[in-house]
């Protein structure tokens, strides 16, 4: 990458950048995979498709416990709302509680918020105020064990504490509650937000990579991307390192399992997905980005395009 | 006033506040109406609706006007605040005073987000407005009387510190500035590089946003007869205990502004043609050099390697001014609000804008912010903005019109005293309640601070605003003038008195630069475009 092309476009595209996170939106694909076995090993040995080179640089896992009404409301309206706690690299720990919409199949753009800290919200409970993340746990926990028994009484006693927290926080400052409530939705008014509860829970492995050019790496036919335009805040330390480097996208391979939080059937459902997210400055070049790492992952690996969130997928496995 | 000294002694005593707050204890907390309050309890409904008002981007609009974006840390601070009212209510917890000053923030913080939505959808002052900042300039001299006292007072004690402001510490009072910088993360470098963002559209000096190399902070370019002021009238603030902007004065070629080829303004030949449409001001007798970035440049200042090929400008002389990213700005902090003008300290900064000629006093030059100061801790402070109107003032009606740094405008004294009546004689364009409820004893409080400014200090802050040598001395000697003119006023025995000759004679190669203390000539004309002497200024419109 020539870094003379740093500048190249700082003022237009910081300024649109900015404005696209402030949205509170994200461009993404999804992708089910034929191979597992050799698209997993294309991810791990950080390979390269087409002109982007990718670098797996972890590995996170991630346990959720997806929220909706008893019934369905969210479901219904294509959204999805989980409490999820991060493990990344096995070091760093951390809780968020997350409301996404369906993909729009026309633009791939899902409105996202999240309550990006809970650490500091506590839940009364008779003997005291406990913090929610310890309530969040009893969940964790027993999905670190295998597969969670939703009326085994530690579960039962979490269950009804989170519904209290809830019941009390929804016409409060909790970012997700305060969009569910401006959204308007049929049925999702205060009453119907107080009554939200745990309805599935799981645990999914993601490795995430970096995909980016190298301009070393350009095959025939490749058109250099303008330098990617970040604060320096939010540049990953990789690209520190390698100033050379070009971040265009993020990706990450997902294998997740899921338990239902009521009676069903089906036990589990399991997902094995690609993501690819658009990090680039300008939105339009970011699509084109990923448009094309598309084709080249469809031709050489078979990936197909799907639009339908974990949670849908998982709660329409379940009703099997 | 007793009632507040004690309430003050009151807090100090017993507040505490776990969410790093600085905001002292208000007599209203105790006073029927508080819309937080049901008796002595919380009223949950009331704080919510607070709360969510102040961190959800989904409510746009209040009264009419669009609310500005709410930043991700001021919305943690409030969710913090908010949590901790929660759990309060829940446990039936009476209103103590921690309970008490959170509240208040709230309260702070939601009038000054509302004030800062009314002013941005009020746009450029109106000819009423225009008429009202003329006639308070012209008030000023009648309203700013007070009978001194037959007997001499002990005078009032400090205030509690609070985020309006702080006690003197062990910090040099020349070095207060550096340290206010230094909490809000600014580095300003002695040889500065900066990305062009965009051309300002509001105010009345010409002035453009930038990126700092970090893309993290902000940086504000300005150029004209504020560049020195504003430098110097900050410095004096922060010395008096108030927080204030950031200014730094950067002489010939000691900063690069750097173009994106891209955008709209691509080089400096636009950008001259950009600021003389939108300020009538032509920015070509500032600019030293232009051009585009060479290997060589590059090998004498790293910073520029980057950007080898790409236009950028330098200038004669600069302000630059920090809008650093740990530095949240809310709106006005509301001097007449909320009690505010009740504050001695904010009473007794009417002295302090005398002190340094500033005329430009209304509450948008005010305002509130929440800093960050690491580690998710937060402080609000009240931030004395945009004092560079000051130093010599001159007005024009027809056309509406006025200049400052005109050192020759600059009285010697700040205050004169006739027949036991103490007469302050700047006029301000904006007598705010606090200013115009001040009293004596407030006036005599600020004088102490004043009065602590010694030479060494005064010195020192001077020259950070790099005036030419000779408009430098005289401007010491004329705040050591008017600093000596307020002690005698309020009665203060001067425990360090500054030498000043009200005579001042400059000379330079046998050219009388400085005659009995007044400016002769334009010093070197061609290196100060703006004049100390010519009073025809920009055509100040307060925002095109």
């Amino acid at each position: 990458m020539d870094i003379k092309r740093l500048f190249a476009l700082v003022a237009f595209l910081f300024a649109t950048f900015t404005s696209t996170l402030a949205q509170g939106t994200e461009e993404q694909r999804k992708y089910g995979i034929p191979d597992p076995a050799i698209f997993s090993a294309f991810i791990t040995a950080s390979g390269t498709a087409g002109g982007f080179s990718t670098f797996h640089h972890s590995e996170y896992t991630y346990m959720d416990i997806y929220l909706d009404t008893p019934d369905e409301l969210l479901f219904q309206h294509g959204l999805s709302l989980r409490f999820r706690k991060r493990f990344l690299n096995d070091t760093l720990v951390t809780y968020g509680l997350q409301l996404k919409s369906e993909m729009a199949s026309d633009t791939a753009v899902r409105m996202e918020v999240e309550e990006p800290e809970l650490d500091f919200y506590q839940v009364k409970t008779p003997d005291g105020w406990q913090p929610l993340t310890e309530v969040l746990d009893v969940y964790f926990d027993a999905l670190a064990q295998g597969p969670v028994d939703y009326q085994s009484p530690e579960i039962a006693k979490a269950s009804a504490l989170l519904q209290e927290w809830i019941r009390f926080k929804a016409g409060g400052v909790v970012t997700p509650f305060q969009r569910l409530l401006h959204l308007k939705l049929a049925g999702l008014d205060l009453k119907g937000v107080q009554s939200l509860k745990p309805v599935i829970c799981g645990v999914e492995k993601r490795q995430r990579s970096h995909i980016y050019s190298d301009p070393a790496n350009a095959t025939a036919g490749w058109k250099p991307v303008p330098a990617n335009v970040l604060p320096e805040s939010l540049r990953p330390k990789f690209f520190t390192e390698h100033p050379d480097y070009n971040w265009l996208l993020e990706s990450s391979l997902d294998s997740a399992v899921f338990y239902p939080l009521f009676a069903s059937k089906t036990p589990f459902v399991a997902i094995f997905e690609y993501e690819t997210e658009n990090k680039y400055c300008v939105p339009a070049t970011g699509t084109q980005l990923l448009s094309q790492l598309e084709v080249e992952l469809r031709n050489r690996f078979g990936l197909q395009p799907q639009s339908s969130s974990k949670y849908r997928r998982s709660i329409e496995g379940f009703r099997e | 006033m007793n009632a507040l000294l004690a309430c003050c002694l009151f807090f100090q005593s017993v507040y505490c506040n776990p969410v790093e707050s600085g905001i002292p204890f208000q007599q209203e907390h105790s006073e029927p109406g508080n819309p937080y309050l049901s008796g002595n309890k919380i009223n949950l409904e009331a704080v919510r609706t607070t709360c969510n008002f102040l961190t959800d981007n989904d409510i746009t609009e209040v009264d009419g006007n669009l609310i500005p974006r709410r930043k991700t840390a001021f919305i943690r601070h409030i969710k913090h605040i908010n949590e901790t009212l929660e759990q309060a209510w829940v446990d039936n917890r009476d209103a103590d005073a921690e309970i008490m000053g959170l509240l208040y923030e709230l309260r702070f913080f939601e009038a000054s987000l509302k004030q800062k939505a009314a002013q941005q959808a009020e746009g450029p002052l109106n000819i009423w407005q225009k008429i009202r900042l003329r006639r308070d300039s012209n008030k000023s001299s009648r309203v700013f009387r007070y009978k001194q006292p037959t007997k001499v007072s002990a005078g009032l004690n400090d205030p509690t510190d609070s985020p309006f402001w702080h006690a003197a510490d062990t910090v040099p009072l020349q070095d207060r500035f550096d340290k206010l910088a230094k909490l809000k993360k600014i580095k300003a470098k002695k040889n500065m590089v900066v990305l062009f963002d965009k051309l300002g559209t509001d105010g009345s000096a010409p002035k453009i946003d930038a990126f700092d190399l970090d893309l993290d902070n902000d940086w504000t370019l300005k150029w004209g007869d504020e560049v020195h002021t504003d430098i110097a009238g900050s410095r004096i603030f922060a010395a008096l205990g108030y927080d204030v902007d950031h200014p730094y004065y950067y002489g010939e070629n000691k900063l690069t502004l750097v173009f994106n080829e891209a955008s709209e303004i691509p080089d400096a030949s636009v950008l001259v043609e950009r600021v003389l449409g939108t300020y009538d001001v032509d920015l070509s007798p500032f600019i030293s050099e232009k051009g585009i970035v060479t290997t060589d440049m590059a090998d004498s200042l790293e910073q520029l390697r980057p950007f080898i090929g790409k236009p950028y400008v330098r200038f004669k002389k600069c302000g630059l001014e920090a809008r650093p990213d740990r530095v949240k700005r809310i709106g006005s902090f509301l001097p007449e609000a909320l009690h505010n003008d009740e504050r001695t300290e904010l009473r007794g900064a009417l002295l302090a804008h005398q002190f340094i000629g500033n005329w430009d006093t209304r509450e948008a030059n005010t305002l509130l912010t929440l800093v960050h100061r690491g580690n998710y801790e937060y402080y609000q402070s009240a931030v004395f903005s945009d004092l560079g109107t000051s130093f010599g003032v001159v007005q024009h009606t027809f056309p509406p019109d006025f200049k400052t740094g005109l050192v020759n405008a600059f009285p010697w004294e700040a205050v004169l005293v006739k027949n036991k009546r103490v007469r302050l004689t700047s006029p301000v364009n904006a007598i705010l309640d606090c200013y115009s409820d001040a009293t004596y004893d407030d006036l005599q409080w600020m004088a102490k601070k004043i009065g602590a400014i010694d030479s060494i200090a005064l010195r020192d802050m001077v020259h950070k605003a790099h005036w030419p040598k000779p408009l430098e001395e005289l401007y010491f000697h004329k705040l050591a003038s008017r600093r000596a003119s307020i002690l005698t006023a309020f009665q203060i025995p001067d425990l360090h008195p500054i030498a000043f000759d009200r005579n001042l004679n400059y000379e330079e190669n046998g050219v009388k630069i400085i005659e009995n203390g007044m400016l002769l000539q334009d010093y070197e004309p061609e290196a100060n475009p703006e004049s100390f002497l010519d009073e025809h200024g920009r055509f100040r419109n307060y925002g095109h």
